[in-house]
């Protein structure tokens, strides 16, 4: 654990060049480039708005403006949706790297993970921007949003030594992730609220470790409440994300000596 | 580890899993009484090697024998099974031209990611980008992405950047039959500044004449393991053996001397390498059943030492009587050009009458004073009458040979030339 922080420090160079590499060579050939990366959910974001909030006339929830609540929930689950694909692509689509270049191949998910990261910090300020042009004081509370930005980081990038190894070995598992994250977007209250659901059910929903991501944030920038003030779901989130890192990165490196075997 | 070592492997061995079906992998992996489903292909078996510092090693061996296996676990790329290897200082490696270079970037862009890879810093970088430039000479390309470069500008863009982060150790993996000539002599030349600064290098190629030209070592490598250790020169020789099959016979029998025996059952022609290019075409009154190069030890072989002895031998069998047909071969080099051929007519051989099922042998000796290279060779029997040229039987690029040495010339052939210098002064 310690000599992995240290790897990353030792190589924060390489870290920070090629995360500006894979970052470019997403949007590389666009004549727009980058700026897609943020285009595409700014249009997800208002069609949501035009269809909510001018179409049906959604209520506002808890007082707030439905498109206020919704981008609360919908932020940190982009981040996670984009992190958890491009993470688990992370190494086959670098193969030619794996196979002909030594370096630390563990860096790669980081590498996806960061990228995603940039995007999402951009979209945090967009909704404190959002929040501010509604008439919505900053809060002390808004800061709080970067330990869950941190919380899903660490879970991310569990998940994605997982995923990203097994499916060198069993392609398949990319088309799991891909659906999992589908069906992970209407099993997580982002679009609905919890209260819809009866009381003795929440326990159910509340499992998926990204429930606490989402009304985290939404505790941030909403209801201004801290994490401590629930700390049973904290300890809970913090066990399952601690184990699925642990279990990632030593399945990682025990399929890391295979990969140049099977790519 | 002693102090002069660069390089040090022990006990390499390298196993692949086979798997018949690529379910079988996850049923294996899934299976909960650890049923075997696959069979274990060695693609590396128990090698051992020490290369000293400021030696350059050639790595020889048939294609598939592990070459190329070996270089990567030295580089780390691939993990080897069981094992260890040591290295001391910086490996640089060329395993394929352009690893790890983005066709998107432009070339500079490249230059500094393979850089960053190889983990130097943006301002070590900065230092070497110079020299790289220079080396690869691409012009005002550097500018452009690397997928609008030519073969060639590749070639020299990646080779120029992994020689000059100025590694401790490079490895080179059959890269420098990219590119043109000037440019390999350039690369040639960058080995020799490498040697005398006492870097290793360590290179598998197939153009056996460099290993004799460059290598203080040659190593032989043959289906997983190291057959053979030593000058260069003799692993040259080595490798021809183990290319013909005699190598192990040898071992079998060093008594016995391997002469050219008209064995019955087997084929001459069996004992090269059939050319894919290979067009067999004629009338079919008289045809080619056999053929064969000799070398001057008497083995048949398709690597012939420079300015040796050698023979052509073909076999024909006619299938109705012939009337003094003429032998003949031709020899091509590498670029299709015809450089060289002859005939029995030519040659004022008179032939004679052949019965129906009548085999005759026959040979065509000669020095191999041609430019180092790859040929290939054709073979015909033909007849001249009236109406021009009557084709029995011919076969175009029937066997794909290699005169090898150390010898130095320019163009296709040596002369032999005698020179002296006298002083003429007038004084």
């Amino acid at each position: 654990m310690f000599g992995f922080i240290k790897a990353i420090f030792q190589n924060r160079a390489l870290l920070w060049s090629l995360t500006k590499n894979d970052f470019k060579q997403r949007y590389l050939g666009n004549i727009l480039g980058i700026a897609w990366a943020f285009i595409q959910p700014t249009a997800t974001v208002l069609i949501f708005w035009f269809v909510f909030q001018v179409g049906f006339k959604s209520q506002p929830v808890d007082d707030f403006p439905f498109i206020l609540w919704l981008l609360a929930g919908m932020f940190p689950w982009f981040f996670f949706a984009e992190g958890l694909s491009s993470g688990t692509n992370s190494i086959i689509a670098n193969s030619f790297l794996v196979k002909k270049v030594v370096f630390r191949i563990s860096l790669l998910p980081i590498i996806s993970l960061l990228s995603a990261l940039a995007i999402h910090i951009f979209f945090i300020f967009f909704m404190f921007i959002m929040f501010i042009y509604y008439g919505y004081t900053p809060q002390w509370h808004w800061l709080q949003i970067f330990y869950y930005l941190f919380a899903t980081t660490v879970l991310l990038l569990g998940l994605s030594w997982i995923t990203s190894s097994v499916v060198v070995f069993f392609k398949d598992i990319g088309q799991f992730v891909t659906m999992i994250i589908q069906f992970g977007f209407w099993l997580t209250p982002i679009f609905w609220n919890m209260n819809m659901v009866p009381e003795k059910y929440h326990w159910i929903i509340e499992l998926n470790p990204i429930v606490y991501i989402i009304e985290g944030y939404r505790n941030s920038m909403i209801y201004h409440t801290w994490f401590w003030e629930d700390i049973s779901m904290t300890i809970y989130f913090w066990t399952v994300t601690l184990t699925i890192f642990i279990v990632g990165g030593l399945t990682f490196k025990k399929l890391r000596p295979h990969f140049a075997d099977v790519l | 580890m002693k102090n002069d070592i660069a390089i040090k492997v022990q006990g390499l061995t390298k196993i692949y899993h086979l798997y018949d079906k690529p379910q079988d992998r996850l049923k294996e992996a899934l299976n909960p009484f650890k049923k075997s489903y696959h069979h274990d292909y060695y693609a590396m078996d128990n090698v051992n090697l020490e290369i000293r510092k400021g030696e350059t090693v050639g790595i020889v061996g048939k294609n598939g024998a592990g070459k190329s296996t070996l270089l990567k676990m030295i580089t780390g790329v691939l993990t080897p099974t069981s094992g260890s290897i040591e290295t001391v200082g910086k490996i640089s490696s060329l395993l394929e031209l352009g690893a790890g270079f983005n066709p998107e970037m432009t070339g500079l862009e490249n230059i500094y990611l393979n850089g960053t890879l190889m983990g130097f810093t943006k301002e070590e970088m900065d230092t070497k980008v110079d020299a790289i430039l220079d080396f690869a000479d691409i012009g005002e390309f550097i500018y452009q992405p690397v997928k609008m470069y030519s073969s060639g500008m590749f070639a020299r863009l990646a080779f120029s950047v992994s020689i000059n982060v100025e590694p401790d150790i490079l490895i080179v993996d059959e890269a420098l039959s990219v590119g043109d000539m000037a440019f390999q002599m350039k690369c040639f030349k960058k080995f020799q500044d490498f040697q005398e600064r006492g870097r290793t290098i360590l290179f598998v190629t197939h153009a056996l004449d460099t290993v004799i030209r460059y290598c203080n070592r040659g190593i032989v490598i043959d289906a997983g393991h190291k057959v053979f250790e030593g000058t260069s020169k003799a692993s040259v020789d080595t490798f021809k053996k183990v290319l013909s099959g005699d190598f192990y016979k040898e071992e079998k029998d060093n008594k016995e001397k391997t002469t050219l025996i008209v064995d019955e059952t087997k084929l001459l022609k069996e004992s090269f390498e059939k050319h894919q290019e290979l067009d067999m075409y004629g009338n079919g009154k008289a045809t080619i059943i056999d053929y064969g190069i000799v070398d001057e030890k008497d083995n048949l072989s398709a690597i012939i030492d420079y300015n040796s002895e050698f023979t052509i031998v073909m076999k024909v069998k006619f299938s109705e009587t012939v009337m003094e047909p003429i032998f003949a071969f031709t020899l091509k080099d590498a670029k299709g050009l015809e450089i060289t051929g002859t005939n029995s007519s030519m040659k004022y051989v008179t032939t004679s009458i052949y019965e129906k099922d009548q085999i005759i042998t026959v040979t065509f000796k000669q020095k191999a004073n041609l430019q180092l290279g790859k040929y290939a060779l054709s073979l015909g029997c033909v007849t001249v009458n009236e109406t021009g040229v009557e084709v029995y039987s011919r076969i175009y690029d029937a066997i794909l040979f290699e005169v090898i040495g150390s010898a130095q010339m320019v163009g296709f052939y040596d002369l032999d030339s005698t020179i002296s210098i006298v002083n003429s002064n007038q004084d």
